[in-house]
């Protein structure tokens, strides 16, 4: 080896080396004052939300003044401080930190960086958006919904959720068709918490997703039909038929997990109607499918399913066997009772989850 | 050439590969993990908490003699933030009152429950549950190491995701979440995922919680801080960027279950159970040709003591390095090729020459040194000259690290830790990097002796109060 390019490598390593230790003992020398600054501001801060939120009053043009961020730094703070905040507050004191929000300027100077160029800067505007729940970004986000990055879509997606614009809801749907399948997760998580604190109610979440349960493009059939699962309640009792009849339709799509999650829903629903439609799905070659099948029937209940559960728990699919009897459990004394009478008769892996059942229902004790 | 020069040319080479290597993982980490970083805000871990679509996730601890912690360590898990979680306790066979304590402090009865056999295991005793706590189960089995409790957890598990938890680890409140994030956001796509381990040694820790990081009094806890910070921050996170990750370390780790099944759990017959699995996924999805990440994340902390003693120290290293060499040889036909992607061509290649080639090329190169000295024939200039390298070339990796750590998550708070850091980074060159040569090369011999135990780790425990040693299975 060459003895002056070692001496070169050698020398190269220690000016690395003291650059490093040099720049570190600057950091550490300027990280604390700077830390401190934001300490101070972060409390500053606090103190007069705080106060706000546990006087229960208006933000007087005092407050507002002490909030106002001089320089980016300190309004990132800000920013974080009443995220925080608006996270855990519901009504009245919610609405206040959206005033906030607002009048110190922060949806305001959001709203421009909307449209920056930088994708960056548009992603980290519709999230600050988002936690303000203003609705004075409400048409700029829905602009944003048909930004070219696919982050900023789905993050205007979630901002308008935590606003509650029920107005977006369609087009936030939509995105289904031209987000990948990971984006169109945090959309459909988006919809099914579409503005909680605002109370948007389930109906009108439900409305947009059934009229894509048609369309040609698995992925949006399979999304639409995930979020009615989480959306459907008994509660949608009066709307149900024409919800379940689309529903039902889609038991026999050819994709399995939309099938599944068509189950899910159908349950949801509640309809014994319904339960005809299951009770063939205990027989479909998914195990998903049976599965869910099973759910539902516990959930919907009547007579008639009985027997097919009863059967679903000798399923030679782990899962479903599980299913069949916490679904016999939720049909309550009709279930463990027809589990008994079957407990006598039953062998092996029946057996075994036959008295699992009991043992919940608190019928018999491990030895 | 002689054959002394030959093993000087492939010592020399061995440590530039390895070297450089490093050298481009910390350069691959460094954006990576500021991103991640900076992508906290967008990432919005209370709305992930709020959540009704975000899977369940079932928390896998084994236990084996823990009457002293696991209290508590059950505790801390109950409180972690997620929306769907349930705690799986395995007591592997213990001999002391771990099972008595908990069943006392949580109430727990005998239930009848129906296990999976998908993965065997040793025969399962009995399972309990809590009335008062849902979500919470423990398992009673017979001893068959960590790997196979951890397949009972599995057996056991109610939820497609689980989270693996060394019952001596203290996790962040929010660790789950974090973790669970990017999965949420690509469920299709991440198959699994670890987060940062961090030293405990020497942190206030309050209610299973460490409420202020600081290093350690005794040296060797801190130079295993520096460690820690070099594998995780920087070695593990450029390896994410890649897709390269072979290991997360099984004291916090989130699998997707089912696929954990499909592969048949973890495997028995090896110490380094955590890489094996990882590896053995890894190859399963290659060979389907399914695409998939496994992910390093910068954030989701799990604490954890380190040994105190050198004598623990180099047992546990030795370990490590069993279970590296075990794994390796096992998967060795992975190794430079195409089939398996990433994991052929990069990851395997690099583990073999940098984890698995490394202490036996630096030990040669002393032996060659200490050879020639005796000999007359040394070239002291070059040698020094090398040396330099080798020591500067170690120190920039570490304290790139320890700036890494600084600039991103800033966990010690005074100055002097800091210092005292910079100060360590550099004097671990001079006899501690020597030991672990040594411990790692015990390892390499016990992996061809075939040695299996797992030996002793003597903890002290967290908070005020230092506790019995505990042995592990």
């Amino acid at each position: 080896m060459n003895v002056p390019l070692v001496v070169l490598l050698a020398l190269a390593f220690v000016a690395s080396n003291g650059v490093l230790i040099v720049v570190m003992l600057i950091r550490l020398t300027l990280r604390a004052p700077a830390e401190a600054a934001r300490a101070r501001w972060r409390a500053r801060y606090a103190e007069v939300i705080d106060d706000l939120i546990m006087q229960d009053r208006e933000p007087s043009g005092h407050d507002i003044a002490a909030l106002i961020p001089d320089n980016r730094r300190q309004r990132r703070v800000l920013e974080a401080v009443l995220a925080e905040r608006a996270g855990l507050l519901r009504g009245r004191a919610r609405s206040r930190m959206t005033e906030v929000f607002e009048r110190t300027g922060i949806v305001g100077i959001a709203l421009s960086e909307l449209v920056s160029r930088r994708a960056w800067n548009r992603r980290i505007a519709a999230e600050v958006l988002g936690h303000s729940r203003s609705e004075q970004a409400t048409q700029d986000l829905l602009l944003s919904l048909r930004d070219a990055d696919d982050d900023v879509r789905t993050i205007a997606a979630k901002a308008l959720g935590k606003i509650g614009a029920a107005d977006a809801l369609p087009f936030i749907a939509s995105l289904f068709r031209d987000l990948d399948e990971d984006r169109c997760a945090s959309v459909a998580d988006t919809i099914v918490s579409f503005g909680e604190t605002s109370h948007v109610p389930r109906e009108e979440r439900i409305a947009p997703l059934v009229d894509l349960l048609d369309d040609s493009s698995e992925k949006v059939r399979y999304w639409a039909t995930h979020c009615l699962a989480s959306l459907t309640r008994v509660a949608q009792r009066s709307k149900a038929p024409e919800t379940a009849a689309r529903l039902l339709a889609r038991l026999s799509d050819p994709s399995a997990r939309v099938r599944a999650e068509a189950c899910r829903a159908i349950g949801s629903l509640g309809l014994s109607a319904d339960a005809p439609a299951l009770e063939s799905g205990l027989a479909d070659v998914s195990a998903e499918v049976r599965r869910y099948s099973a759910r539902s029937l516990g959930a919907i209940g009547g007579a008639g399913v009985l027997a097919a559960l009863i059967q679903a728990m000798g399923d030679p699919d782990f899962d479903v066997s599980r299913e069949a009897g916490r679904a016999l459990i939720a049909l309550d004394e009709r279930g463990i009772d027809a589990v008994q009478g079957m407990a006598g008769a039953a062998t092996g892996a029946s057996l075994r989850r036959a008295m699992e059942v009991l043992n919940v229902a608190g019928r018999v004790s491990p030895l | 050439m002689s054959w002394q020069d030959l093993l000087q040319v492939i010592v020399i080479v061995d440590f530039f590969i390895v070297h450089g290597s490093y050298s481009l993982l910390t350069l691959l980490a460094f954006p990576a993990v500021r991103t991640q970083h900076r992508r906290a805000f967008i990432d919005d871990y209370p709305h992930v908490f709020r959540s009704r679509l975000a899977p369940g996730v079932s928390i896998i601890v084994p236990a084996y003699n823990e009457e002293a912690t696991i209290v508590e360590n059950v505790d801390s898990l109950l409180m972690l933030r997620y929306p769907q979680l349930e705690v799986v306790v395995v007591i592997d066979g213990a001999t002391d009152a771990t099972l008595d304590v908990l069943r006392e402090h949580f109430g727990l009865t005998k239930v009848i429950r129906v296990l999976r056999d998908d993965i065997t295991t040793q025969r399962v005793n009995a399972v309990y549950a809590s009335e008062r706590i849902a979500n919470l189960i423990v398992i009673d089995k017979q001893n068959g190491g960590k790997a196979d409790a951890l397949n009972a957890g599995i057996n056991a598990s109610n939820h497609p995701y689980f989270v693996s938890v060394d019952a001596d680890v203290i996790l962040e409140e929010d660790a789950v979440i974090r973790v669970m994030t990017p999965i949420l956001r690509n469920p299709r796509l991440v198959v699994a995922a670890g987060g940062i381990l961090r030293v405990a040694n020497g942190c206030e820790v309050r209610g299973g919680r460490v409420i202020r990081a600081a290093l350690s009094k005794r040296t060797l806890p801190v130079l295993q801080v520096i460690e820690y910070i070099r594998a995780f921050a920087a070695g593990r996170a450029g390896l994410s960027v890649i897709n390269s990750l072979l290991i997360i370390s099984g004291a916090f780790s989130a699998f997707n279950t089912a696929l954990v099944r499909e592969v048949g759990g973890y495997a028995r017959d090896t110490v380094g159970e955590d890489m094996e699995i990882l590896v053995r996924v890894r190859r399963h999805l290659a060979r389907q040709k399914r695409p998939y990440r496994v992910l390093y994340l910068a954030y989701p902390v799990a604490w954890t003591e380190v040994p105190e003693t050198l004598k623990a120290l180099g047992r546990q290293r030795a370990r490590w390095h069993r279970g590296l060499s075990e794994t390796l040889w096992k998967h060795r036909d992975t190794a430079f090729n195409p089939r398996y992607g990433y994991m052929g061509l990069v990851a395997m290649p690099f583990f073999l020459v940098a984890e698995f080639l490394g202490p036996i090329a630096e030990a040669t190169g002393y032996a060659i040194f200490l050879l020639l000295v005796l000999t007359g024939d040394v070239n002291f200039a070059f040698y020094l000259l090398f040396l330099s390298i080798a020591v500067l070339w170690g120190v920039l990796l570490s304290l790139s690290a320890v700036f890494f750590e600084d600039v991103n998550f800033r966990w010690y708070e005074t100055w002097g830790s800091y210092t005292r850091l910079v100060w360590l980074a550099v004097l671990e060159n001079f006899g501690y990097r020597q030991l672990t040569v040594w411990w790692r090369l015990r390892g390499l011999a016990q992996f061809f002796a075939h040695r299996r135990a797992w030996g002793k780790m003597e903890r002290r425990g967290f908070g005020a109060g230092a506790r019995n040693g505990r042995a592990r299975s």
